[in-house]
């Protein structure tokens, strides 16, 4: 019994000895000025053309550049490009800023222009629109392209501009032969971040340096417009999958920024001295959506559709998950959401009182025959999850025969190309693309092969008002017609418009205030 | 005792052929679509099955599978469907921290409980054994992950002594790899701390009644001589056992904690592919651990001639 005491003491002493020892050897912040951050999720797509997903044109405004770019007003603004002109109806010329170069030492051209945009706009909703309304683009010369047209386009710079995932990013020509879908061979950009592919460790971490040559505009920056000067040497991009430890990192100090604060830590977060909160406003909010399956009994039938314009209120989700107003837009009705150029609530089928009592009376009044509604629940992000479970409450409530199925998204995503399968499931997407029609995701797809299959010709009349107008009181006009067909026909019920917060160090400053997180122009003080 | 292993090793060709049947087999069936996963959420069905194509996921799934198996008899586990990483890199990239999880794991479970067990053993039904009893329930009740987030936020959080996440590889220093893997190793270990302890505990109790353990103590041999020479020795076997199974399901738990204290390890890889569908990547990983599991069964089976000299193979 004496030996065993002694074993484990001696083993006590040797812990106590190793938690000491390796405490003394923990890292401080070393001398390099780096900004270790957490994104919404792993950046696994690095090929900036190849998917719509958010993350991967968030390391596309890091590494490479664009055209034209959007400021904090929504206005499209020159980025690479210097001057350009609208030669006539049909040709548009521009001629690229003096001393772009790529990562690798060469020069940015005009071929090498003329090559990602030809690839970019077969994914791109924008770049479709340019597409079709295109002949071709064409180097004149090293600085100079042309864009000749089929027929005018009015939304030439808008297309160019728009950061509507995945954006028209420039990338070096030889690269543009890599088919979308196959991993690039090489990350090179013009951005103001070098991909770093040594220090890249999928599913870990990834690292970014600052480009030495990079020629930031002499204006100030403004949203994804304006001089990019980065202030820092590097950007570490960590993949920590679980909020809670992340949002511990944060306030450890071992991380310096999180893109998605947890909804249910901000209070904590919001209290810590060494951390800031930052809401987001307008574009750079969220607008979460329900959308339908026309094709599935009883969602084939609109009048059915309209019923949830009754009791899916604007409020409750955003609340369920947590938030409190100051980061929420309760009650807003704009299939464009508020705060934004194309608000509108023209045509509101919302009524007076929206609640579970008057679905029922709205639903009593059709033909709904107790058919069995599905709705999808993905259970990899918080608000898919939340938003699902409580459609599906509602609409128990309001008498619909409702079942909810739960999976993760990738099974989501699959599943719901089967239209006998679905009839809603709870997503979100943020302003930028849904505060325009050409960019909404439940409005752009009109009459397309995309799951929900929803067309609707006064939406379609709408889209093309919109692209043809010459000016924004048109496209403003154009936008209150989609509205009102929207409301009538239901391609998707919105739940709530709400911000998603980041979290930085309070030891951080000038950070650009933009739901894409963006790393230039901002200082560290330490 | 050289053909016993022979035979062994030869015998996993014909188990692994089996699992990657499964595993293919499974993926094919489970849903799910890599290019979907790749184009985004709003890519339209054109532009997923353009994706598709480029891909080569429309090719029969039987040819799909031959061309893997091929290239897998090559050593060739091809390439991430998403970043075009051989999947040999990204697996060896994830051995260490998973290994030394799992070592460390091990390590503190052996050290804790066996002598845990031996002395509630030797003091059966008296206050010292009642306290491992509770311990051990304890440590099989607490879900590793609540332990893991309490340990995070009390022992390294709050008293700043080590970090809250990450793993550091050993190239950085052994005492940065320590310190990320102090606080995962306990959380995820005390759960094996509770079985390995019970098990021996009911091993020694066994051993201990029987009459040459009471000859020794006839013949004034010290307890320290009695227990850990003549007792544990030949309790070892179902230790041995647990000890071994343990590590096998340390691959399941290790999953779990990698992701409470962020090490980039097998088992995030493996649940990230699943979550995107990264089908060459499963079907790497997979094999992996069909590998191990033999492996370590191996190992056991070796272990009881050392322990009983009366097993030979």
């Amino acid at each position: 019994m004496r030996d065993l005491k002694a074993v484990l003491n001696l083993a006590a002493a040797a812990c106590i000895a190793a938690s000491v020892g390796v405490a003394s050897t923990l890292p401080a912040h070393a001398a390099t000025k780096s900004v270790t951050a957490v994104l919404e999720a792993e950046i696994v797509t690095l090929d900036p053309h190849g998917t719509s997903a958010y993350i991967t044109r968030t390391f596309g405004y890091m590494v490479f550049d664009t055209l034209f770019a959007m400021d904090s007003n929504g206005a499209i603004q020159p980025e690479m490009v210097d001057s350009w002109e609208q030669v006539d109806d049909l040709t548009w010329t521009f001629t690229l800023r003096d001393g772009l170069t790529f990562h690798d030492g060469t020069p940015v051209t005009a071929t090498d222009v003329a090559a990602s945009l030809k690839r970019w706009w077969s994914l791109s909703t924008m770049g479709r629109l340019l597409k079709a309304a295109a002949k071709d683009v064409v180097a004149k010369d090293d600085k100079t392209f042309e864009i000749q047209l089929a027929e005018p386009f009015p939304l030439m710079l808008t297309s160019l501009g728009h950061p509507n995932s995945p954006a028209p990013f420039i990338m070096p020509a030889r690269l543009t032969e890599t088919p979308v879908g196959q991993p690039l061979p090489e990350i090179i950009g013009s951005g103001p971040f070098v991909f770093d592919a040594s220090r890249h460790f999928p599913g870990d971490s990834m690292t970014l340096t600052r480009f030495e040559d990079y020629k930031p505009r002499d204006e100030p920056a403004d949203f994804l417009a304006g001089g990019k000067v980065v202030n820092i040497d590097e950007l570490k991009i960590e993949v920590i999958p679980d909020s809670m430890t992340a949002t511990t990192a944060l306030s450890a100090g071992e991380i310096d920024y999180i893109q998605y604060a947890p909804f249910d830590l901000l209070p904590i977060l919001e209290q810590d001295p060494n951390v800031t909160v930052m809401g987001f406003q307008g574009l750079n909010m969220f607008q979460g959506y329900y959308p339908l399956n026309w094709r599935n009994p009883p969602f084939d039938d609109p009048a059915i559709r309209r019923v949830l314009w009754n009791f899916v209120d604007q409020s409750s989700v955003p609340i369920a998950l947590g938030l409190s107003e100051e980061y929420m837009v309760p009650g807003c009705q704009s299939y464009f959401m508020c705060g934004t150029p194309y608000e509108t609530t023209a045509g509101s089928q919302f009524p007076d009182e929206i609640s579970v009592e008057a679905g029922r009376k709205a639903l009593a009044e059709t033909d709904y025959d107790g058919e069995e509604i599905v709705v999808f629940q993905g259970t990899d992000i918080e608000a898919l999850r939340v938003s699902s479970a409580v459609l599906y409450e509602w609409m128990r409530q309001v008498g619909f025969n409702v079942r909810i199925e739960a999976m993760d998204w990738a099974t989501l995503l699959s599943r719901r190309k089967n239209e006998n399968e679905w009839h809603a499931y709870g997503v979100h997407a943020l302003g930028l693309d849904l505060g325009n029609p050409l960019s909404h995701f439940w409005i752009a797809r009109n009459c397309v092969d995309f799951p929900g299959w929803f067309c609707d010709e006064g939406i379609t009349a709408g889209l093309d008002a919109f692209k043809e107008a010459p000016d924004d009181d048109g496209r403003k006009a154009a936008a209150a017609q989609i509205s009102e067909a929207a409301f009538e026909s239901v391609p998707a019920v919105m739940w709530g418009q709400f911000a998603q917060p980041a979290a930085y160090r309070s030891d951080i400053s000038n950070i650009i205030p933009s739901a894409i997180p963006l790393f230039w122009n901002l200082e560290v003080d330490r | 005792m050289v053909q016993s292993i022979a035979n062994r090793l030869i015998s996993t060709v014909p188990i692994l052929f089996v699992v990657s049947v499964l595993i293919f087999s499974l993926l094919y069936l489970t849903p799910g679509d890599p290019a979907q996963m790749i184009a985004g959420a709003q890519a339209t069905q054109d532009d997923v099955e353009r994706i598709r194509e480029a891909l080569g996921l429309n090719d029969p799934a039987l040819m799909r599978y031959f061309d893997w198996l091929w290239d897998v008899l090559h050593f060739d586990f091809g390439r991430s469907v998403f970043n075009g990483r051989s999947v040999t890199e990204l697996i060896m990239q994830r051995m260490e921290p998973t290994f030394s999880l799992m070592a460390l794991t091990t390590l503190f479970a052996i050290v804790i409980a066996v002598p845990l067990g031996v002395l509630a053993a030797w003091r059966a039904n008296s206050v010292v054994d009642r306290i491992v009893l509770v311990l051990s329930i304890a440590s099989f009740s607490i879900p590793v992950f609540v332990t893991g987030y309490v340990l995070a936020y009390y022992v390294a959080f709050k008293t700043g002594l080590l970090p809250v996440q990450g793993y550091a590889f050993l190239k950085e220093g052994v005492g940065e790899w320590l310190a990320h893997l102090v606080l995962p190793s306990v959380s995820l270990g005390l759960i094996y701390v509770a079985l390995i302890s019970r098990i021996t505990r009911a091993s020694m109790l066994e051993v201990l009644s029987e009459d040459y353990i009471r000859t020794a103590r006839a013949k004034g041999l010290l307890g320290r001589r009695i227990l850990f020479v003549h007792a544990l020795r030949n309790a070892a076997n179902p230790i041995v056992t647990v000890v071994g199974v343990g590590v096998a399901l340390l691959l399941g738990g290790a999953v779990v904690i990698e992701s409470v204290f962020n090490i980039p390890g097998i088992g995030r890889l493996t649940v990230d592919a699943i979550l995107r569908r990264d089908y060459p990547i499963i079907q790497g990983v997979m094999l992996l651990f069909a590998m191990i599991y033999i492996v370590v069964n191996l190992i056991i089976d070796l272990l009881y001639t050392v322990f009983d000299p009366r097993i030979r193979y």
